[in-house]
């Protein structure tokens, strides 16, 4: 399967959607959440009322990517009974996408437990979540990669680090990685002193099979530290995506915000503040990207040929 | 390691109880404690008290996570409720605090998880909203109902989708004919206000909650035209309304005058080709295939 090099996106977040002058920028590459437009699964449409029309101006104008946080992927309910297979799959071939990404949690039939519920790092988890992998990737006919989750705390039963399982779970299944790098830090914030490492999970990892990467923004509070894509990014993120794209080459770098003010301490930015963070964050993302590989790589800077 | 903790099903299983289960909250919420001396009347097996006592060992992480869960499902009954702008809107311009009251729902229900089946999450928040004072006048009342309506409708599409959707259906130019059967769409329902919700239904999202509606019998057909439009309304007369209901079953415009009593073939005729411009019945041919 062949990856686009797009470049530099945005989420389309329900956060930023009806302010967040999307069609105004140029964006190499546009993430779509699936769960976001994606009709009730107890209903009759493909899409929540509305999305589809929502839609149409961003798909004229932008490579649309898919991401998917509430698939139900890997939880213990048969394929065909879930959002992934009912949703997200007919979504992903309707809009066309070269990829989708999705999270490693469990989550049957929920939109709330997810983050409570990563994988249970084990190796009778490895076999059974990679073979989920490939017959999900399979009914979507485009590289499927698996992002790496922001954690309080990893599953009871778990027998190994995160990265060991991801990388066993993508060579089993033929599939891919999203490599979310503030999931990274928040959970080596909250788990380092347990031995959590970035250097010893980038090492691990088969960064060829990264697919996309994502940045974004999280904040202190409870003793814990938050991914709550809802601050600038921070500069030891920063400091992991210069490293990881001189050793990789995703098809996207995707930035997520989550919020209609982002904090900047303790305060919260007005709308033109944040407006105005968001873009800076872009720009810096996007020089990122030009000095791993050049202006010309991206989609918007790409000189085609004739 | 415990032979129980290697069995990723039998792990995530005692966690969601846990999630729904506030004895089990303030179980693992509590002081550490031995996994065989946990409280006797949870009713776990020694292999899901060892779950537990794995989670209990992190109070913190636990309560964060649990925290978590139960904001989630206030947020997503919220969002549900997005399906259904009247009570969307009756909810959020009535002096009530919307989170507060989604959060009561919640725990009224266990903290039931209905994840993406937004319209049962929304057919179950709405009949809460129903028993509530602040919703108890006429036209709240009427309004709730409606959508109460229109959720079943919608669930009940997303069940047993029909084979044509009226959009699909060609309109044909000729009127109705006498012999022509007809037969309601599946895809419509009637239901009926004690007063007047006109002003409400042409605005939506911007209506005054606290207007007094004309008091008097209306009959609203809801009607989904494709499988990715919202619920749409339109008033029938009362006899709309009765010829509607009699074609449940197939009919011949003859029939229909019969079962009506009193209404001439023309006037049949008339009311037949009215309710197929607004794709509420179809003739039983068009009903099988476009």
């Amino acid at each position: 399967m062949t990856l686009p090099r797009l470049g530099v996106g945005l989420q389309l977040n329900p956060a930023l959607t009806g302010w967040f002058p999307f069609v105004q920028q140029s964006l190499d590459v546009l993430e779509v959440l699936f769960d976001g437009v994606m009709g009730p699964l107890d209903g009759p449409g493909l899409f929540w009322p509305g999305a589809a029309d929502a839609l149409d101006e961003v798909e004229a104008r932008f490579p649309l990517v898919g991401h998917s946080n509430y698939g139900g992927d890997f939880g213990f309910e048969a394929i065909t009974l879930t959002a992934a297979a009912r949703r997200h799959v007919p979504l992903a071939k309707r809009l066309c996408v070269p990829w989708v990404s999705n999270h490693c949690f469990y989550g049957d039939g929920s939109w709330s437990d997810v983050w409570s519920s990563p994988l249970q790092f084990s190796r009778a988890e490895v076999i059974r979540v990679a073979d989920r992998a490939r017959a999900i990737q399979a009914l979507y006919g485009v590289p499927l990669g698996h992002e790496n989750a922001a954690y309080y705390r990893a599953c009871p039963g778990s027998e190994m680090p995160e990265e060991e399982f991801l990388a066993r779970v993508v060579e089993r299944a033929g599939t891919h990685l999203h490599l979310d790098l503030h999931n990274l830090h928040a959970n080596a914030l909250n788990h380092g002193a347990h031995g959590y490492s970035t250097k010893r999970f980038l090492a691990t990892i088969p960064l060829d099979r990264v697919i996309a990467i994502h940045l974004a923004g999280g904040r202190w509070f409870e003793d814990r530290y938050h991914d709550l894509h809802d601050t600038r990014i921070p500069e030891p993120v920063w400091e992991l995506l210069d490293d990881v794209l001189s050793r990789s080459r995703p098809g996207a770098v995707i930035l997520e915000y989550e919020a209609r003010a982002l904090y900047e301490g303790e305060a919260q930015l007005d709308r033109g503040g944040t407006l105005e963070a968001i873009l800076a964050d872009l720009e810096r993302a996007r020089a990122a990207w030009d000095h791993a590989y050049g202006r010309e790589s991206r989609r918007t800077t790409r000189c085609e040929p004739g | 390691m415990r032979a129980g903790m290697r069995d990723a099903r039998l792990v995530w299983d005692v966690w969601r109880r846990i999630l729904t289960s506030d004895a089990l909250v303030d179980e693992v919420l509590a002081a550490p404690r031995e996994p065989d001396r946990a409280s006797p009347e949870l009713e776990l097996g020694p292999a899901e008290r060892a779950v537990l006592a794995e989670y209990a060992s992190d109070p913190i992480s636990a309560d964060i996570t649990i925290g978590m869960f139960r904001r989630g499902l206030t947020r997503n009954v919220l969002i549900a409720l997005r399906l259904v702008p009247l009570t969307h809107r009756l909810l959020f311009s009535g002096g009530l605090d919307p989170s507060s009251v989604a959060a009561d729902f919640v725990q009224s229900i266990g903290y039931r998880d209905d994840g993406p089946s937004f319209w049962r999450s929304a057919a179950a928040f709405v009949a809460y909203l129903a028993e509530l004072p602040a919703f108890c006048r006429a036209a709240p009342r009427d309004a709730l109902a409606l959508e109460a309506a229109a959720i079943a409708l919608m669930r009940r599409l997303g069940q047993a989708p029909p084979a044509v959707w009226p959009d699909g259906l060609v309109r044909h130019a000729v009127a109705a004919r006498a012999s022509d059967r007809h037969v309601a769409s599946p895809t419509a329902v009637l239901a009926h206000s004690s007063c007047d919700l006109t002003a409400w239904l042409e605005d939506p999202y911007g209506f005054d909650v606290e207007a007094e509606l004309e008091p008097g019998e209306h009959h609203w057909l809801i009607q989904v035209p494709n499988p990715e439009a919202a619920p749409e309304y339109a008033e029938l007369s009362p006899r709309a309304a009765r010829a509607f209901v009699e074609l449940a079953v197939p009919r011949a415009a003859t029939e229909l005058c019969a079962a009506l009593e009193g209404v001439s073939l023309a006037d049949a005729l008339e009311v037949i080709d009215a309710l197929v411009e607004l794709g509420a019945v179809a003739r039983v041919e068009d009903e099988v295939s476009p």
